[in-house]
């Protein structure tokens, strides 16, 4: 191949990157504008919820009292509300506190669930909830919901994780083009005074190269956060199924023949030393199984803390039936998690994970502004990259 | 021989900015205590060079709008 040959195929290998680049971003950058910006207060989720809802003042007590009993709690909260039933539990790792979750029946829609808080030293009822749907819409709430699904439930999951798909596509081709862009240029040098565009795109490039590997890995994880749902629906569907296969045709335990879910507790704490227990799912529940309590237990370590295992104990006898093998796209998705959110160093990494999404918002911008300035002059532009490509190629 | 040290001034320093956040990233997953620690150093590294960068953009900007 002759050099000019070359230098034709390689203008129009860029200029195919750069269709890519253009489309994918343009398509997916005003939903990725709504994330940054959703994800900002997100990344304090923490702290502004404890400023803006603060939980009830504990009891000072002595440091390592024991847990209180959970059949008790139980006990109190069907009192309360002899109507409904106890779909789970959660036992708080941060605080002092358990959440007993009831609603009117299993097949019931998530909003009438509602919880009762119990202090898990003493097992004091500390607050009735209102059910989910009756409660007001809290601010992290609302970025919560514009972050993950657009209120859309599954649907919305899915769009937003085309949109981060596009968005991948976008930092790819970029990083692409960042070669043949860069190849009269040193590294971060903003060019001033010539034209109002250069600077954007200077600036664009600058940025977007600099925080690519974050980009890229909150970009995927937030992916494959989406796909949350439809990966752990796989997992029930296959290994669930088989794991419940023989109890096939057998009748269902009511709730009040239920065994003790303190037993239950007590079986998978022996079971998994060294771990903690953070929910129990109860017999029944649509994220559970129908003829066993559900224990989610997590480890100490900083990466096992991130991973947790399923243990199943019999509803009625409190037998330990199984602890769990996760598959490994669940794993990996456990993984993923923090990766995404930020939280898992301390404030500073908060302030970190900050600025570098400011930063990755001044990068759409600028892209949107490259976008809108080049479309006056986008042949000077194609012929100034190839230029540079053919001066290169003469001076080999 | 040009055409290596073209491919080294072009990525040198894009390539070591992102080591140091993958890096920053992993250390702060998979350790506690001083990893914590290393992971804020690597990760404040490319927060620090835009910052540099782009300090000597506002000065240049205004030393620009004085002269006008």
């Amino acid at each position: 191949m002759t050099k000019t040959e070359n230098n034709k195929t390689k203008g129009g290998n860029i200029k195919r990157w750069f269709w890519v680049h253009r489309w994918s971003s343009l398509i997916c950058t005003l939903f990725l504008l709504m994330l940054c910006l959703t994800g900002l207060p997100l990344i304090f989720e923490q702290e502004i919820n404890d400023r803006l809802n603060p939980p009830p003042p504990y009891e000072v007590l002595p440091a390592g009292m024991p847990m209180a009993n959970l059949d008790k709690m139980v006990e109190l909260s069907k009192r309360r509300y002899p109507r409904d039933i106890v779909s789970s539990v959660f036992i708080d790792d941060d605080e002092p506190r358990i959440l007993v979750s009831m609603m009117p029946s299993m097949d019931a829609d998530f909003k009438t669930r509602h919880s009762l808080w119990f202090d898990a030293r003493t097992g004091k009822l500390m607050r009735d909830e209102l059910p989910v749907g009756q409660q007001k819409q809290t601010f992290i709430g609302l970025m919560f919901s514009l972050h993950t699904d657009l209120f859309m439930d599954l649907p919305g999951e899915l769009f937003l994780g085309f949109m981060a798909l596009l968005f991948l596509a976008a930092l790819i081709s970029g990083l692409i083009l960042y070669g043949p862009f860069m190849k009269k240029q040193k590294f971060g040098v903003i060019r001033q005074g010539r034209s109002r565009r250069l600077k954007w795109l200077d600036l664009h490039n600058l940025l977007g190269i600099v925080t690519l590997a974050w980009t890229l890995v909150v970009g995927g994880t937030g992916l494959i956060n989406e796909l949350a749902t439809p990966l752990f629906g796989l997992w029930q569907m296959t290994d669930v199924k088989d794991m419940l296969r023989h109890y096939e045709g057998q009748p269902l335990p009511k709730q009040r023949e239920l065994g003790s879910v303190q037993a239950a507790f007590d079986t998978t704490k022996r079971a998994l030393p060294g771990m903690t227990v953070t929910s129990i799912v109860y017999p029944g529940n649509k994220f559970g199984s129908p003829y066993h309590y559900l224990l989610w237990a997590k480890g100490d370590q900083p990466l096992t803390s991130r991973l947790f295992s399923p243990t199943l104990v019999d509803a009625r006898s409190n037998k330990l039936v199984a602890v769990v093998e996760m598959p490994w796209y669940l794993r990996a998705l456990e993984v993923c998690r923090p990766l995404h959110f930020g939280d898992y160093g301390g404030m500073p990494l908060k302030v970190i994970w900050a600025l570098f999404d400011v930063a990755a918002i001044v990068v759409l911008i600028s892209g949107l502004c490259l976008w809108w300035l080049r479309r006056k002059s986008k042949d000077s532009f194609y012929s100034r990259i190839l230029q540079n490509e053919t001066a290169d190629g003469t001076q080999e | 021989m040009a055409r290596k040290s073209n491919f080294r001034r072009v990525w040198g320093i894009p390539l070591s900015i992102s080591c140091s956040i993958l890096f920053g990233l992993l250390s702060a997953l998979l350790g506690a205590g001083v990893w914590h620690f290393l992971s804020w150093i690597s990760l404040s590294i490319p927060l620090v060079i835009i910052a540099w960068k782009l300090r000597h953009l506002a000065h240049t900007g205004a030393k620009r709008r004085t002269i006008q």
